[in-house]
């Protein structure tokens, strides 16, 4: 399933200016987690303790995905099932509308596993 | 015959790893191949040429469509076996005309060219010099400072899209201009290879002896029949703030309103142009992209062609299309969708094409809401700066038809074409 996973989001992985890709279950425990760099480890502690909060809010139907800004980068959380959530922390550099338009695509291939 | 084949990786090596695996799958050996590359794919763009053994045609695309999926990283390749001709020209843009016009044309056409091709810093420096110093005497002889100003951006910049397209009209062939001015532009930017080989200013001409379906929509209602009634269409499609006074020669717009461009937008509250012309440049920052613009109405067709005002304090400001066959008087806008992406998908058509061209503000307009699109488009597509189109069978009413069967805007535009 990893290797399944990984070539899903190999588009994102292997972008320079995507510094972590990871995927959450609803109670926000990480199932899949690539960073490229350490700094980025604190952030993916954060994450794991908001995601629970944030995966109610979108699974309620309150909020369809979310976006952070932080020091210097940019977070997305996106649903990608009713119980997965794809998180992309990207550089502040990066081009956020391509960004959010690459993850749709990554989220209906997802959408064929499921 | 043809075959797409994709790749959605943004790093060169995977994504010529990978498509270097699908092309052995391919059960016919192709004579053509064209490339449309994303991000800084372009740049490496002859080792995408070397995965082929035959002729290659490589252009910049912002994004494009594959049956599943929309994607702004990676590439989509176009492998043809089919009898076609391919012409590069270089030079001004009357040098390129006169070839075109000599050259034996085909049922259908694709033209690739740069529409502006800022060759170098010093090139750039120079031209911005040359124009300043030209504006220091437009007061005194504004018509002759203009026609100047055009001289220079046909001699050393632009391509005009109608120019391009006339030897096609003329010859009652269809034509497709894929006239590119990337989002985000550099030096010696936007760069079209044919097998492997930076053609640098110039333009290249697939000719297919095969008359090929295609269509063409500007995505807006019928023009009128007189310069009100377009203008009604248009104010009832975008947010207009009124009729202005341009002055205009072929390729430049001098003053509005007797006002320097800058001047006429600070005024208006709209926007200061501040940025910096060569720092863009150099930076890879250029941004081509503006909610703000001139529509022209033509006094050929009363059709309407608009023109996007970019955040650069230019006093000559250049056009990407000839001019003199548009009234003065045009009209300022900010653009809108009416309706939405809703708009934008209705005016796509039933029938199925095998590939589409869309303008690529749709993806900075809609961002991933851009996937709407996909309810109606089955094959692939790109998105890249709005293809212009010339047939003999042009749908009747076009708002974008500005010369008799030439159809050009700087917006919305998308051509579907049926590949054989």
């Amino acid at each position: 399933m990893r290797e399944e996973i990984e070539e899903i989001l190999k588009p994102l992985i292997l972008d320079e200016n995507v510094l972590f890709t990871g995927i959450y279950t609803v109670d926000g425990v990480p199932i899949y987690i690539h960073f490229k760099d350490r700094k980025v480890i604190s952030l993916v502690d954060w994450l794991e303790s908001q995601v629970k909060v944030l995966i109610h809010y979108i699974a309620s139907g309150y909020f369809k995905d979310a976006e952070f800004r932080i020091l210097g980068s940019h977070l997305l959380l996106s649903p990608i099932t009713k119980t997965l959530v794809l998180g992309v922390l990207a550089v502040e550099e990066a081009s956020l509308y391509k960004l959010r338009i690459d993850v749709e695509s990554i989220k209906s291939e997802f959408e064929k596993y499921v | 015959m043809f075959r797409f084949l994709y790749s959605p990786y943004p790093r060169t090596k995977e994504a010529i790893q990978d498509i270097r695996r699908k092309l052995e799958e391919i059960y016919f050996k192709p004579n053509l191949a064209i490339f449309f590359l994303t991000g800084d794919l372009i740049n490496n763009a002859e080792k995408f040429a070397g995965l082929v053994d035959c002729n290659s045609v490589c252009m910049p695309v912002e994004g494009y469509i594959t049956p599943e999926s929309i994607w702004t990283r990676g590439c989509l390749v176009l492998l043809m076996d089919t009898e076609y001709g391919l012409h590069v020209f270089r030079g001004t843009p009357d040098e390129v005309v006169a070839r075109m016009r000599m050259m034996r044309k085909g049922r259908f056409n694709i033209l690739f060219y740069p529409l502006l091709y800022p060759k170098s810093r010093l090139q750039a420096l120079k031209i911005l010099i040359r124009l300043k110093r030209l504006y220091g005497r437009y007061d005194s002889d504004p018509e002759l400072v203009l026609e100047k100003a055009s001289e220079i951006y046909e001699r050393e910049l632009i391509y005009p899209i109608n120019k391009m397209l006339r030897p096609f009209r003329d010859a009652g062939c269809d034509a497709v201009s894929f006239n590119i001015f990337p989002l985000r532009m550099k030096y010696g930017h936007p760069s079209i290879l044919v097998n492997g080989r930076k053609i640098g200013r110039g333009v290249v001409i697939l000719t297919f002896k095969d008359s090929i379906q295609s269509y063409f929509s500007d995505t807006l209602p019928r023009r009128g029949n007189t310069t009100e009634e377009t203008e009604r269409i248009l104010k009832d499609q975008f947010m207009v703030t009124g009729r202005v006074f341009v002055e205009k020669s072929r390729l430049t717009v001098g003053h509005i309103n007797k006002t320097k461009i800058s001047e006429f937008l600070k005024r208006g509250r709209f926007f200061k142009p501040e940025r910096d012309v060569s720092d863009d440049l150099k930076k890879g920052k250029f941004s081509s992209a503006t909610p703000y613009g001139l529509y022209f109405i033509s006094r050929k067709t009363k059709g309407a062609a608009a023109l996007g005002l970019l955040n650069y304090p230019v006093e000559l400001y250049p056009s990407l299309y000839e001019l003199d066959i548009f009234y003065d008087e045009a009209i300022f806008f900010a653009e809108t969708v009416k309706g939405g992406i809703r708009t934008i998908v209705n005016y796509i058509p039933d029938q199925e094409f095998n590939f589409c061209a869309l303008d690529q503000y749709l993806l900075l307009m809609y961002e991933d809401r851009i996937h709407a699109i996909k309810s109606k488009i089955s094959g692939y597509g790109i998105f890249t700066s709005y293809p212009s189109f010339t047939s003999p069978n042009l749908e009747r009413g076009l708002l974008s038809e500005v010369e008799g069967k030439l159809c050009i805007n700087v917006m919305r535009t998308m051509v579907f074409v049926n590949w054989i």
